[in-house]
């Protein structure tokens, strides 16, 4: 609150008396609250009006606008994120089960076949996998039965 | 350190997507901030000349008023009868006196007090501005005017006619300032510093 005491020490009514004719400050005033302070010289007596408003109420709209910001970017975050582990999903998941079928292929298992993958690049590799896998299969058949006719000779 | 394909789709996926979300944000946030600077700023001016449009408008017609009664007057210093039109229509005017070239009294109204024609009142300086003053028994503001007048055929000076008029009474207009949906504070305060008024 203002008195007759403390009103010159306002910002705004100090710069009205060093001659300017309109003034805009934000300050704290003698209670530590932030305001918003304005003031002007009555043009045709010697006095000048002072408005002063506390900086949370003259800035109300932008404390709204400030609240529904942080609210959109956490959603967007959140979106961001869920969309991007999807994504991320779509490509590893595909990736680990034929790193998994490969560890088996290498144990010596050569009965996996990968199957059902989403239809884009990994499928294609997955199907030269399983192609793959079939030749090593054929092969080994091969060459157990030429084995099986080497010993029969003998 | 190994950082899986996993972890390198998901930052980079992030970054592509939050960057232009967070730069736009916060360019539109500048934005925002700027208008609501220049909205609380105009709104500010726009209240302050509301206040002073009330104080210079019921100024500006008791000076109306009393110039009118400086022509009306045309010499005649010592009818009290001119006085009383203006010393009426404006409840505001406290005292208004006329007084000759060496300050003494021929014709005056008081809402307050008496001053007797014929008594010597101090000196008021002609030309310059209005005067604010604070009386010192109660510490109201007082608006001080002063008017030379005038021979109308000689132009010689003949005295002065001087009015205090009620600040107070003038502000009581701004009175309802708070009630228009303005959660501020409306001040008028002299050019000495000194808080006159408060809404």
């Amino acid at each position: 609150m203002l008195t007759a005491k403390n009103v010159a020490r306002l910002p705004v009514v100090a710069a009205i008396m060093k001659g300017k004719t309109f003034a805009f400050a934000e300050y704290q005033d003698f209670d530590g609250q932030s305001m918003v302070g304005m003031a002007r010289k009555i043009s045709s007596i010697p006095l000048l009006v002072v408005d002063e408003i506390p900086r949370e109420q003259a800035y109300f709209l932008l404390h709204k606008l400030r609240r529904n910001f942080l609210f959109a970017f956490a959603t967007a975050l959140l979106l961001v994120l869920l969309t991007g582990w999807m994504i991320a999903c779509s490509i590893t998941r595909p990736m680990d089960r034929l790193t998994a079928g490969t560890k088996r292929i290498a144990d010596g298992d050569l009965d996996f076949s990968p199957a059902d993958f989403p239809h884009d690049e990994v499928d294609t590799l997955a199907d030269y996998f399983n192609r793959m896998v079939m030749a090593l299969k054929d092969y080994r058949v091969r060459c157990q039965q030429a084995e099986k006719l080497l010993s029969e000779s003998e | 350190m190994k950082i899986s394909l996993f972890s390198k789709l998901l930052i980079g996926f992030l970054l592509v997507a939050m960057i232009p979300l967070g730069f736009g944000m916060f360019s539109f946030s500048q934005v925002v901030l700027k208008s609501q600077h220049l909205r609380v700023q105009e709104l500010g001016k726009a209240r302050l000349e509301m206040a002073e449009n009330i104080i210079a408008e019921r100024v500006g017609s008791i000076d109306r008023d009393l110039r009118f009664l400086v022509q009306r007057l045309e010499g005649q210093i010592t009818d009290r009868r001119f006085l009383h039109y203006p010393y009426e229509k404006n409840k505001e005017i406290l005292k208004i006196l006329v007084a000759d070239t060496d300050d003494w009294v021929k014709a005056s109204l008081f809402r307050y007090g008496y001053i007797a024609d014929g008594i010597q009142v101090p000196h008021w300086e002609i030309g310059g501005d209005h005067l604010v003053l604070f009386t010192t028994w109660n510490q109201e503001p007082q608006l001080q005017i002063i008017y030379p007048l005038q021979d109308p055929l000689t132009s010689e000076n003949l005295g002065t006619l001087r009015a205090e008029i009620s600040l107070k009474n003038l502000f009581i207009d701004l009175v309802d300032y708070n009630r228009s949906g303005n959660s501020g504070q409306l001040y008028i305060v002299a050019e000495t510093g000194k808080n006159c008024f408060s809404s």
